[in-house]
């Protein structure tokens, strides 16, 4: 339910283009997309990205937790760099080092 | 380091190129100034909002070229309730200002600045999903967080934090 497929968005504009759906998953995002793609042969025509798929709504879920119960989800904002995202989230003022 | 207070006199503020402009433009559209911490806020009215962001791109002074952010601040039960904050950027001048349009829950339109910088497209799209601003000329307003069929805006403060179940 959470994702069922919307009604494509992208009519072939003409009778050569196709709808081409990529996605939601793909080993070269390096995350979950949906894109989808017009295309005329090997060329795309236009596109249209889903990239809900990556909202965790993260922002929401802190706004019932104490500042120290949030520092631990900032790691799971971007798996690929959560020290920086710890960080980035210390008490402004405070001294870190 | 103590924090300088923050300045809110208009007189003092007319240096920066946003404020001078915007002011110089139409004094009502300016509602509010505040410097602090370094940064610029502007108070806009609504219905100028569109005319002086047309008026800060084009500025030979101080081209505010680059939309950097577009986001929304719930004040629930708060009135106004919405906020809707513009960070701008000019590439050449290295100036920053922040616009902020106060809005009433009655009516949660806003125009959108789509027409003059096209990157407002998503920001606006996710403002729209997550608390329900309507922005009025945006060419495609529809979801873009939120699945299509989901219902309410999850970011506005009046959403339970477990969803509606």
């Amino acid at each position: 339910m959470a994702h069922m497929t919307p009604t494509p968005v992208l009519e072939p504009g003409q009778d050569r283009t196709m709808i081409l759906n990529m996605g939601p998953q793909h080993p070269s995002t390096h995350g979950v997309l949906r894109v989808l793609l017009e295309i005329d042969g090997e060329t795309v025509v236009r596109l249209m990205p889903d990239i809900g798929y990556l909202h965790t709504g993260i922002e929401k879920t802190c706004e019932a937790k104490f500042y120290q119960q949030v520092v631990p989800l900032t790691d799971r904002i971007d798996y690929l760099c959560p020290m920086t995202n710890n960080l980035r989230r210390k008490p402004n003022g405070c001294e870190c080092f | 380091m103590p924090l300088s207070p923050a300045i809110t006199d208009l007189e003092q503020l007319k240096s920066h190129p946003a404020v001078a402009r915007l002011h110089g433009w139409n004094a009502e559209a300016v509602q509010q100034v505040k410097f602090d911490r370094d940064e610029m806020t502007i108070v806009v009215d609504r219905s100028a909002l569109r005319e002086a962001c047309a008026l800060l791109r084009e500025d030979p002074a101080c081209p505010f070229n680059f939309l950097s952010d577009v986001t929304c601040v719930d004040w629930y039960p708060a009135e106004p309730r919405f906020e809707v904050v513009y960070h701008l950027l000019s590439i050449p001048k290295k100036e920053r200002v922040r616009l902020k349009v106060r809005l009433n829950s009655s009516s949660v339109t806003i125009d959108s600045l789509t027409p003059i910088w096209p990157g407002a497209n998503y920001f606006e799209r996710e403002v729209f999903d997550l608390f329900g601003v309507r922005f009025a000329g945006h060419p495609y307003l529809r979801r873009i967080m939120m699945p299509e069929d989901w219902e309410g805006h999850p970011l506005r403060k009046d959403y339970p934090v477990e969803g509606y179940r």
